[in-house]
């Protein structure tokens, strides 16, 4: 694999585009991909030295994106940080997914707290033969912060009458792993996942979480078949939409869409999230960069669990941009995204997309 | 934060072709020069040839220096005009003069086009040309057996097409496969910096000897390449060109180092990897220019950012219109002590590297001169 990786890496014609698009050298801070990245894996000696500097990145795919000769960067930095010692946080979190398969350690029990916002029951709903199998993922199930995300998605799915399924064994997707540089920890808990959801007859697994969704699409067919196809519940909520079986709610707010790296760079998921906006009748308006050239949050990576001065401060120049653009709230549609712009303060709204629906 | 202040003659944002050539005129008068940049920047995604004016009314252009005139009247806003006909011949003369004392020596006459063929056998015109391309010339090669080594697997590079094209023009062209183990111009390139021989063994058991000429992808070495090609030419006494390839390529990372080594003999110091965050321009005045953690106060600011990477929109606080002397407009104000290379100049109308250079070479007299009266 390294092997592999250097021939990949020593493609690299050093022109700094990916330096330019990096969203912490960006904000004025450390960071950077070419250093992080291609350099520092020719380098073998500099690796030693290496301290957290791969652990300052937030993977936003920007540098893979704009990078002229597809040298792949953020492979590169999950490769160093495999290599390099993790900080206390990161290895607290792969104690946790290793103990208890989430990356909090608590228990699967208090995996339910956030269903006492509900109103309606979801017992029926829990470990039953459906079509539909709904994916949590460990943030939003777990953070009180994230519950919302979970409830209007509940919300939406019972207005819609679809035979949807949860999973009350349900394991980290793997994806904290994977970018913490413990690609190899993953397999236990992509059987056990499919498995469950095999069990269950599903047909259609749906995520609220891109990082979770890649996992699925890009991780888990390398290590065991996944015999259904897995979508982001843009896109499968856009799909009611058209079909007529969800009428969304109206709005005359304006709002600004936030590209999630792991949606829009990580899946090509643009244009669901802005279809389903419209279709409120809200007013979507844009950053200066979006869709695939979107800068990142600043939550991407574990970089709030390395560097949360780092994080905050990328937020908040997002957040003052949003306020420059005049818009009510952010969107997003991703847990780690609304978690980082909630985390780094700003007065401003930020709603996930089935929020508004 | 721990913010420091620090002064500098001139400061250059962007390494481009532009931004080195302007940093190395003001570096060569003894004033203190620091170019930021993110990285090498696009140069090595030129072709390293330097094009002025190739077609023109959709005629091609030999006689550069009578068909400049004519794109000057019709073009008043490009560089070209803003810097007049004299000064873009004496920037390209300048330019391969110097060149021939360095690690790589651009042939041709600024005054007039040479033609050369592309990686895809067809004609193209061009103003310099780096040597190991000098060879590569229609009118030379008509009549004559050249030997085309094709490296199967090898990005942008077609020995086929351009076998096929020699041919059309009654070259006696020969193509032969030479198997090595890369995939890139680049890694080809670095291999023959540090084992040539090792190639050359390869080359003698394909057969490619008793050819007059023979033709390779732009692969002869980046540091080495005069004494790779001594090697070649006298192991197997034939004269070697090299063909121009698809970007990234191996004779414009040669360019960058070219620019890199006058700039180093120049006193110039060349950062990589830094951002320019913020800019602040007081009264017409650039007075500070924010990067990374620290501030730096110039006398003479040059932005040569480039219109690939878009880097010069993400520089808050900077405006764009620019006046004759390449000076940095503000809502009608002139900012006396910033000067624009290239990238606003001209990017609706780009030539290449030609623009590059006679844009650098413009911004880099003018930013002297300012800093020669001593205003400001």
């Amino acid at each position: 694999m390294t092997l592999k990786l250097l021939l990949e890496t020593d493609k690299c014609i050093h022109c700094g585009s990916c330096t330019s698009v990096c969203p912490l050298l960006n904000a004025g801070l450390k960071g950077d991909p070419q250093k992080n990245g291609p350099d520092a894996l020719k380098d073998t000696e500099r690796v030693k030295y290496l301290t957290n500097l791969p652990f300052n990145c937030t993977l936003c795919l920007a540098c893979q994106e704009v990078c002229p000769v597809n040298v792949p960067i953020p492979r590169v930095v999950e490769h160093l940080r495999s290599k390099v010692k993790a900080p206390e946080s990161v290895e607290q979190m792969i104690e946790n997914i290793k103990r208890s398969e989430n990356i909090f350690g608590l228990k699967s029990e208090e995996r339910w707290m956030w269903t006492f916002e509900l109103d309606v029951t979801l017992e029926e709903r829990i470990d039953v033969k459906a079509d539909i199998g709904y994916f949590t993922g460990c943030n939003s199930a777990f953070s009180p912060l994230l519950s919302k995300i979970l409830t209007s998605h509940i919300s939406l799915l019972e207005r819609a009458n679809v035979n949807y399924t949860l999973l009350s064994e349900e394991a980290c997707c793997g994806f904290p792993l994977v970018i913490a540089g413990r690609r190899e920890l993953v397999a236990p808990l992509a059987e056990k996942n499919i498995e469950n959801f095999k069990k269950k007859g599903v047909k259609k697994v749906i995520t609220s979480c891109p990082a979770c969704l890649r996992s699925w699409r890009e991780i888990y067919p390398k290590i065991k078949e996944v015999p259904f196809e897995v979508q982001h519940t843009t896109q499968f909520l856009w799909q009611l939409v058209k079909e007529g079986k969800l009428k969304v709610a109206k709005t005359k707010e304006a709002f600004v869409y936030q590209d999630p790296c792991e949606l829009a760079r990580g899946c090509h998921i643009v244009e669901e999230p802005r279809k389903l906006i419209k279709e409120t009748g809200a007013k979507l308006l844009e950053f200066q960069d979006k869709k695939l050239e979107a800068t990142c949050c600043g939550g991407g990576g574990l970089l709030r669990a390395t560097n949360v001065q780092a994080a905050s401060r990328i937020a908040l120049l997002k957040l003052q941009e949003a306020k420059r653009l005049g818009a009510k709230a952010i969107i997003t549609a991703c847990p780690a995204c609304m978690q980082n712009f909630v985390k780094a303060g700003g007065r401003m709204q930020v709603l996930d997309v089935s929020e508004i629906l | 934060m721990n913010r420091q202040k620090k002064h500098v003659d001139a400061l250059v944002i962007g390494c481009g072709v532009a931004g080195m050539t302007a940093a190395e005129i003001i570096g060569k008068e003894g004033y203190s020069v620091h170019v930021l940049a993110s990285g090498y920047g696009c140069t090595q995604m030129s072709s390293g040839t330097i094009d002025v004016l190739g077609r023109y009314q959709g005629e091609e252009v030999v006689d550069l220096e009578a068909k400049l005139d004519g794109f000057i009247r019709e073009n008043p806003r490009h560089i070209y005009a803003l810097a007049g006909k004299e000064k873009v011949i004496q920037a390209l003369t300048e330019f391969a003069v110097e060149s021939a004392s360095h690690i790589v020596e651009y042939k041709g006459e600024p005054r007039r086009n040479t033609r050369i063929f592309t990686p895809l056998g067809t004609v193209k015109n061009t103003c310099l040309v780096q040597y190991t391309m000098s060879l590569n010339n229609p009118s030379e090669l008509t009549g004559k057996k050249v030997l085309v080594v094709a490296i199967p697997g090898l990005s942008g590079y077609a020995p086929n097409l351009f076998t096929e094209g020699l041919r059309r023009r009654n070259v006696k062209a020969r193509m032969v496969r030479v198997n090595v183990p890369v995939k890139t111009t680049f890694q080809l390139a670095r291999f023959f910096d540090l084992e040539a021989e090792g190639i050359i063994t390869h080359l003698k058991e394909a057969g490619a000897a008793g050819f007059d000429y023979v033709a390779m992808p732009p692969v002869l070495g980046l540091r080495r390449t005069r004494s790779i090609l001594k090697m070649l030419e006298e192991d197997f006494e034939a004269h070697f060109f090299e063909i121009p390839s698809f970007p990234p390529s191996v004779p414009g990372q040669r360019l960058h180092f070219l620019l890199e080594e006058k700039c180093e003999q120049a006193g110039v110091k060349v950062e990589m990897g830094k951002i320019v965050t913020g800019v602040k321009i007081k009264n017409g005045y650039l007075r500070e220019v924010e990067v990374d953690k620290e501030k730096i106060t110039p006398s003479v600011g040059v932005v040569a950012t480039g219109w690939m990477l878009k880097s010069i929109l993400r520089i808050k606080g900077l405006p764009f219109q620019v006046n004759e002397s390449l000076n940095v407009e503000k809502n009608g104000e002139r900012v006396e002590n910033l000067f624009l290379a290239l990238s606003s100049v001209s990017y609706e109308n780009m030539i290449g590297l030609g623009a590059a250079i006679t844009s650098g070479y413009l911004a880099g007299i003018n930013a002297l001169k300012y800093l020669r009266e001593g205003r400001g």
